[in-house]
């Protein structure tokens, strides 16, 4: 999933023109200095139980992606943060190899951070995602 | 990190609980759910305590893991699962790993939710989407027990 994530992410032209090439997994690279900046990392995943009638089902699994929109401004990460929640969470179809069922925002935090003298702001999206898997 | 489970349904039990009385019914309640949440909070504990033996937080985090139930109304009792800031032994495994002579701890957020310049170490979050389902289920079985249990009494 990761993988196919990631192409969708940096392949969505609705995405990329919210956030440019400034979309990293887990953190953000110290040298990134232009904002607003998207990061994402897997925090849990769940696979459901195989259905014991069916030989040909295919096993559904529910992850769980925090998605962490970061900008310098309050407004400037509230108003990217929407914008990519209102791409996101209807998408419905194929990411790379992946048959993506269900996107469901599961938690929003308003975090923040400070770094020497520059603070940043934090939109931390959590999104549990519904996939069927071979 | 507010994630919620709220039970709905349960009419039958909750008017076997009204019957009991306020502080009879409270008691039962509480041990109902003390009891349905112990394999998320088993699992929360055991999570935390593979972030602490990345070897900063000293076991800390698994060490200040708790629970607690809070009557909010007459007929509002939430059960609350996450790491206590003030915890005793937490705190004095950290300050013994660290050197320092803190009171409280404060950065249990930044593992869940890690910083722009740290990946979070979720601990919460992948026991609480684990048990979540099965908590859902088991409760009105378990409520049933704790009635019967308190019944018997």
């Amino acid at each position: 999933m990761h993988d196919d994530l990631f192409q969708f992410l940096t392949n969505n032209p609705a995405i990329t023109a919210i956030f440019g090439a400034r979309i990293f997994h887990e953190f953000l690279p110290q040298s990134n200095d232009t904002y607003p900046a998207l990061t994402f990392q897997l925090a849990s995943s769940n696979d459901t139980a195989e259905d014991m009638e069916d030989n040909d089902a295919q096993r559904l699994v529910e992850d769980r992606w925090q998605m962490d929109v970061i900008a310098r401004k309050s407004a400037d990460v509230i108003n990217a943060a929407k914008q990519f929640d209102s791409i996101f969470r209807i998408f419905r179809g194929t990411m790379g190899a992946v048959a993506v069922q269900h996107i469901e925002r599961a938690n929003e935090s308003h975090l923040g951070d400070v770094t020497g003298d520059k603070q940043n702001r934090r939109v931390s999206l959590d999104y549990s995602i519904t996939f069927a898997m071979n | 990190m507010a994630e919620q489970i709220k039970l709905t349904g349960l009419k039958e039990l909750d008017a076997k609980l009204a019957r009991m009385g306020a502080k009879a019914g409270f008691k039962t309640l509480r041990s109902a759910m003390m009891e349905a949440s112990k394999p998320m909070f088993v699992a929360a504990r055991s999570n935390a305590q593979s972030t602490g033996s990345k070897g900063f937080d000293a076991g800390a985090t698994a060490a200040a893991m708790g629970r607690w139930t809070k009557k909010i109304r007459e007929n509002r009792t939430v059960l609350l699962l996450g790491p206590k800031n003030k915890s005793k032994k937490a705190v004095s495994l950290w300050n013994a790993k660290h050197g320092t002579a803190v009171k409280r701890l404060n950065h249990f957020h930044l593992l869940e939710f890690g910083s722009i310049h740290g990946g979070a170490q979720p601990f919460l979050r992948p026991a609480f989407d684990a048990h979540k389902v099965s908590l859902a289920r088991n409760f009105g079985r378990i409520l049933a027990m704790q009635i019967e249990k308190a019944g018997k009494r």
